[in-house]
């Protein structure tokens, strides 16, 4: 399958202060792509580089193009939310369908009409009269209703409370994706979308720490229980993260067999919050 | 795929209320004020005071209840005795007074509204949002100037247009049943059809004339990170400064000045529509045209690397 982004040393200073160090990664067609990393990582800043929407250097290609050259022609084919309120406060929700239908070939009015009315927004209201989650439902019903590749959301749930958070996500997967349509999202929030992800990408102070399949994980990380007993033979192995818990300690290894690891205690796969803390402690 | 037709549609809905409120309300205000003088003055008979004006004398008149109708005798009765020019200029001069408010606040609201037609949105962060849109940048850029320079003038010129209608409607029926004919008197002289041609000829000459000007507003509305007002009007003053040091002259602010100022508003003389094609293929004109565009394309360009601030 080919891929809808090609990344290849993307850097981006902003006067001495580099905000992506270099950075490369590929995404597949039809991967839901999780893009984790602390505040000030850099995880806008290159969602705002495929988008066109910032200058940086480096080779990249979205859907076979250049988003330095030609931002409109990407958009026809990339859809972005930027975190929660970008709609101007004086938009109509009206308005805002005649305007992307207007301007968007691959937009379903219907359908963005059908997914309001399932929301408590009615068309009359103004965005300066919506609640912040209402507004996150907005953008989020106008999006679903334009047929993209790529869609690329950027912290698309920031702020707002767990009800919305768990919807937000739950519409997302259900009635939006279809394989058809890749999705990037970057968020600090990690747990609420890991179940939803086929990729991962861990960056942190503008460098990718991590890039892997979601089916690699387990081949790659391990977390064990290991007892006192075990304590020092598990530190041979240098694990990448080790915290106390329950008076045992728990660690977290990278590329050591779960044949190896099995005699030190019990081997799962850590979770993703886990493993984030793991590799941003690290070093 | 046109787009066009919603991005113009788009600045209406965020200016509906200097766009098309203002100048309705003030047309309003002044078809009120008319139409409320007129029946106070004829229908209701109250006490007015006239003053009427020609070259050689200036009458008084005070008018009670049943002595209106030898005001208006006499009003009529000097409108028709003066030459056909005379009485051409007199009309001229009343229809052109009365749409001055209008143009006035036309001016102030398009300079207001292309300072922030490129900043308000960088400004509230929904510039990632029309940025999402396949938008292209210079039809973004193109939209805004073709929004200010040419429909909200339209909307204006169409309420300037009926508060002048109404004036002679009004001035017709104070004219009924006085020895006079409305038509050779009020409606023939007032060349109401030429004269808006002549307005809708100054308004787009404007739009030519004044690009330089304009290039430079939308220009700083692309650039400014803060106050954009005070660079538009700063830096030409801080250029004035040093031109004036370096050549002890002023030329190019004198003639980027003049580019600004509204051609339509200031005239001791007529519009003449002559004037203007006279004018339209002056050089002046013409290199006004040039360092308009290209302020328009550096607009465009700063646009494309606008990021919200």
């Amino acid at each position: 399958m080919s891929d809808v982004v090609h990344a290849r040393g993307i850097t981006k200073r902003f006067g001495d202060f580099e905000a992506l160090r270099d950075i490369s990664f590929d995404i597949e067609a039809g991967s839901i792509v999780g893009l984790i990393g602390p505040n000030g990582a850099g995880k806008t800043t290159t969602l705002k580089s495929l988008l066109g929407l910032t200058r940086f250097d480096g080779e990249l290609e979205v859907l076979g193009m250049d988003p330095r050259r030609g931002r409109h022609e990407i958009m026809k084919r990339v859809c972005f939310i930027a975190d929660v309120g970008v709609l101007p406060r004086w938009l109509k929700v009206s308005d805002a369908i005649d305007y992307i239908g207007g301007v968007h070939e691959g937009f379903d009015r219907d359908k963005a009409e059908a997914l309001l009315r399932e929301t408590k927004i009615s068309p009359g209201q103004k965005v300066r009269q919506l609640s912040k989650g209402m507004v996150t439902q907005l953008h989020l019903s106008l999006v679903m209703a334009i047929e993209v590749e790529l869609l690329v959301l950027d912290e698309p749930t920031l702020g707002l409370d767990i009800l919305f958070r768990k919807s937000f996500y739950d519409r997302l997967l259900n009635d939006y994706f279809d394989h058809n349509t890749s999705i990037v999202i970057s968020t600090h929030q990690v747990e609420e979308i890991e179940s939803l992800l086929t990729h991962l990408i861990f960056i942190d102070e503008g460098q990718i720490v991590l890039s892997c399949s979601m089916e690699e994980l387990p081949n790659l990380y391990s977390e064990v229980l290991v007892g006192p007993e075990n304590v020092e033979r598990a530190l041979k192995h240098s694990p990448i993260h080790s915290r106390e818990m329950l008076g045992k300690r728990s660690m977290i290894f990278e590329n050591v067999s779960a044949v190896t690891l099995g005699g030190l205690g019990e081997v799962h796969t850590p979770s993703i919050a886990d493993l984030f803390v793991a590799k941003m402690q690290k070093g | 795929m046109n787009q066009f037709p919603i991005l113009l549609k788009r600045e209406f809905w965020e200016h509906r209320n200097t766009f098309i409120v203002l100048p309705l309300v003030t047309a309003g205000f002044m078809i009120f004020m008319m139409v409320s003088l007129y029946i106070a003055v004829d229908i209701v008979g109250i006490k007015a005071h006239i003053t009427l004006d020609n070259d050689e004398s200036s009458r008084e008149v005070i008018v009670e209840g049943g002595q209106v109708d030898e005001a208006f005798d006499l009003m009529f009765s000097k409108l028709s005795n003066l030459p056909p020019s005379e009485r051409e200029h007199t009309l001229y001069q009343i229809l052109h007074g009365l749409s001055l408010p209008l143009l006035a606040i036309l001016w102030v609201v398009v300079f207001f509204y292309l300072i922030v037609s490129l900043y308000d949105d960088r400004k509230d962060r929904s510039i990632l949002f029309w940025k999402s849109m396949p938008v292209s940048d210079i039809k973004t850029v193109l939209a805004k100037l073709v929004t200010g320079l040419i429909l909200v003038p339209a909307v204006y010129l169409v309420c300037l247009a009926s508060v002048q209608l109404v004036l002679l409607i009004v001035g017709s029926l104070a004219a009924i049943g006085h020895d006079v004919s409305i038509w050779a008197v009020l409606w023939e002289p007032s060349h109401l059809f030429s004269r808006w041609l002549t307005l809708i000829a100054y308004l787009l000459f404007q739009a030519i004339w004044s690009l330089p000007f304009y290039g430079w507003i939308i220009l700083v509305s692309a650039w400014a990170n803060s106050v954009p007002l005070a660079w538009i009007i700063g830096i030409p003053i801080a250029f004035s400064v040093v031109e004036r040091i370096v050549s002890n002259k002023n030329l190019v602010t004198e003639w980027f000045a003049d580019h600004a100022s509204p051609v339509a508003i200031a005239h001791d003389q007529e519009l003449q529509i002559t004037d203007l094609l006279t004018r339209l293929i002056d050089i002046d004109t013409l290199v006004g045209l040039l360092v308009g565009l290209a302020l328009i394309a550096g607009a465009t360009w700063l646009r494309g690397r606008g990021d919200e601030i």
